[in-house]
This record gives structure tokens, sequence and C-alpha cells, in this order.
């Protein structure tokens, strides 16, 4: 019988990570509260967060806020899940679906790859994909949408490989490096990713 | 929009119909009506057939009105605004909507007995069911309701709803069990039966 308090020790080190949804180089898990300061990281850092918007200084606190209020009452509006490499046992973004409207049953996908190393290597199209089936399969949406920086080429490519159809471009309607830049509206209605993937 | 104001507070529609019907409306529920929802779910003749077999306070229902910051909701009720006497006669509404399988659970109780048997709560029935499938959205309807009630399973067949399921002896009403009847409609069934009437 091992010892007991090695047994704790164990699993000290080792973080229990919950599996949701089991991919094949991936896995999405449930987001930690453990994990803020890493959020925190990916949300600061220049290289990521230009393309994700992130213009303010965010703190831990801020961060730490914005994930307690989403456990308010009423129906989810955001679901965010980790992004974990399966074979590196390693949390590298931060992925999931928000502005869900119930009635209108459509809902926003985001998506960040927060670890570069990992980035082209067909990780954000794999959980795009995941997290487009767990929308329409178990969330019985009508209707995802996603907005992708004209500039952000590895995020519309992923985007069209996933599936998703161009339905309009924004002129200008961002400002990043010192340039006003086009958005892309991507959109994917359920009978489109059911036909997909017959 | 009409908007109506009176002194009485029991009469007081301040914020306007939600769901306008041609003798009876839905409105949001009002916080100065508080007094009257707590006589509605405590009075002997309305709670009985509606199993509120608990005394309810007035603080047990505050919770429902307490401010909310929420787009969409899962719970929640109107009041049935008697239009002509200008006063709240009941309250109707969701007990739950399950916003992934599109279905809601509805409710409804007129708590003044003397509108009884007059076909309001077909009518308030009728608007909500509108409100359901052409507002949310949603897919099936549903009540549960227990089988000595039998005013509202008449309203429940006249607006559209079918049995779908008896649960016998489910519940336990004024000492003995009585069956719980599930009555149901689909967005298609209604859209049917609103095409030919």
């Amino acid at each position: 019988m091992p010892d007991k308090k090695e047994e704790i020790e164990k699993e000290q080190d080792e973080e229990q990570i919950y599996t949701f949804i089991e991919g094949e180089t991936i896995d999405l898990t449930p987001t930690n509260s453990n994990h803020i300061e890493l959020y925190a990281k990916w949300s600061n850092s220049e290289e990521i967060r230009k393309y994700a918007r992130n213009e303010m200084p965010r703190t831990i606190e801020d961060i730490k806020k914005r994930f307690e209020q989403r456990g308010g009452d009423g129906p989810k509006e955001h679901i965010g899940f980790e992004i974990w490499h399966k074979e590196d046992k390693k949390l590298i973004g931060l992925g999931g679906l928000n502005h869900i409207h119930w009635v209108n049953g459509t809902a926003n996908l985001f998506m960040q790859i927060g670890e570069k190393d990992y980035w082209s290597h067909g990780i954000g199209t794999e959980a795009a994909k995941i997290i487009v089936d767990y929308g329409f399969k178990e969330l019985n949406l009508h209707k995802i949408f996603a907005g992708v920086l004209s500039k952000n080429v590895g995020s519309w490519t992923c985007a069209e490989k996933v599936g998703f159809i161009q339905e309009a471009t924004l002129k200008d309607e961002v400002y990043v490096d010192g340039e006003y830049i086009d958005v892309k509206k991507y959109y994917i209605l359920k009978e489109n990713w059911l036909h997909k993937n017959k | 929009m009409e908007w109506i104001r009176l002194p009485s507070n029991e009469k007081q529609n301040t914020i306007g119909e939600f769901l306008e019907g041609d003798r009876v409306s839905l409105v949001p529920l009002h916080k100065e009506h508080l007094d009257l929802y707590t006589k509605w779910r405590n009075r002997p003749k309305v709670r009985r057939l509606a199993r509120s077999n608990l005394p309810t306070t007035k603080e047990d229902l505050e919770k429902f009105l307490e401010p909310k910051n929420i787009r969409i909701m899962d719970n929640f009720y109107f009041e049935i605004f008697h239009k002509k006497d200008e006063k709240p006669i009941g309250d109707a509404g969701f007990n739950k909507i399950e916003w992934i399988d599109k279905r809601g659970d509805i409710g409804l109780a007129i708590g003044e007995p003397e509108y009884w048997r007059q076909g309001y709560a077909t009518e308030a029935t009728e608007l909500l069911l509108r409100y359901a499938f052409n507002e949310l959205n949603l897919n099936k309807i549903t009540a549960t309701i227990y089988s000595p009630n039998i005013g509202s399973y008449i309203c429940a067949e006249k607006v559209g709803l079918k049995l779908e399921a008896r649960l016998e002896k489910d519940a336990y009403i004024e000492g003995k069990y009585v069956d719980n009847l599930i009555y149901r409609i689909f967005k298609d069934e209604w859209i049917e039966k609103n095409k030919t009437n």
C-alpha cells in the first residue's frame, strides 16, 4: 500500500484535468480559476492580443472578475473552454462560444491559442471544429458566426477549413497597428455543418 | 400603446401591455402587487389545484421580483391584466424554459375566483403560446395538470394542447393520490391550428 502522504503529494503535483470533449491532438476542459495568471499573460501579450483586440491592460483581478461575473443567474451566454495539448499535457489556449442568444439560436465563436509554439499546427482548426460541433449537436444552435481581421490570415484560413462561409466585410472596422483594417464576417448554419459532416 | 394609471395600487398597470389580447393582456409583474400575488398563492380556492401546499410568505415571492440583469431568462411570469376592469386577475408564465431543447413548461392561475369560467385562462394561454412560438422560437410547450383540475385541461384542450402522458397517482391532493396529466403542443401543431381558425 502506498504511503498516504506520498499519495497526497503526488495529487498536488499532478493537476487534475477535467476533460469535457476529447479531440485527437487536443482536449477541451472547463476554465479553471487556478489558471487566471496564464489567461492574464495571454491577454496582455502584445503578439497574442493584437488580433484578439485586447487594447487595454488587464490585471489579474480584472480577469478574475470577468470570470466570476459569468457565473450569474439565467441561461449562460458565454461558454468558455481551456484547450489542452494532449501529448504535451499543456494548456495552450482558450476557445468557446460567446454572445449566445438563445431565442435566435446564434453564438459567436472565439478562440485564442496563447502559446505561440502551437500556432500553424492546425490546432485552431481542430478546436474550432470541436466547438462548432458542440454548438450544433449539443446546444442545438442554429447559426454560429465568427469575425476575423482581414490581416489575420491564419484565422480566416482556419475558419474556411472548418466550413465557415463569408457573409460580409466590415470596412475599416478596427484600428490595429496604426491603421484601419477590415473585418471578415463568417457564418455557418447547422444545416451546413450537418451536411458537411454526414 | 395605451398607458393606464389608476389611483388604487391594485389597479395600476404603469408598464403597459407586453402581449395584448381582446379582453386580457399579459404585462410584467408589478412590485406594488406583491400583496395581491401573496393573497392568490395562499387563497384556499385558488391554491387547491395548483398544489400550493405550503404557506407562501411575501418574502418568498419577493425573490421573483428582484432586479435581474439577464438578457434571456428561463423562468418568468406575467400578470394577467383585465383590460375593461383595469385590474390584475391572475398570473401566467414559464416555470422553466429549456433553451437547448426549445421546450417550455407553462403555468397559469386566475387568482380572482369571480373571473373563473369565463374563458380568461384560455385567452391568456393563447397569448402565451403565440409568444412562445412566434417570439421565443420554442418548439414544444408542456403543461402539467392534476387530474381533478378539470377547468385547466378543458382550457388546455381548447387551445390545442394534447394529452401526452399520464403519470398515475403522482400527486397527493386532499387526502388522495391523483394522476398528473402532461399536456403538450408542438410549434407545427400550433401553426396548423391557427391556420384553419
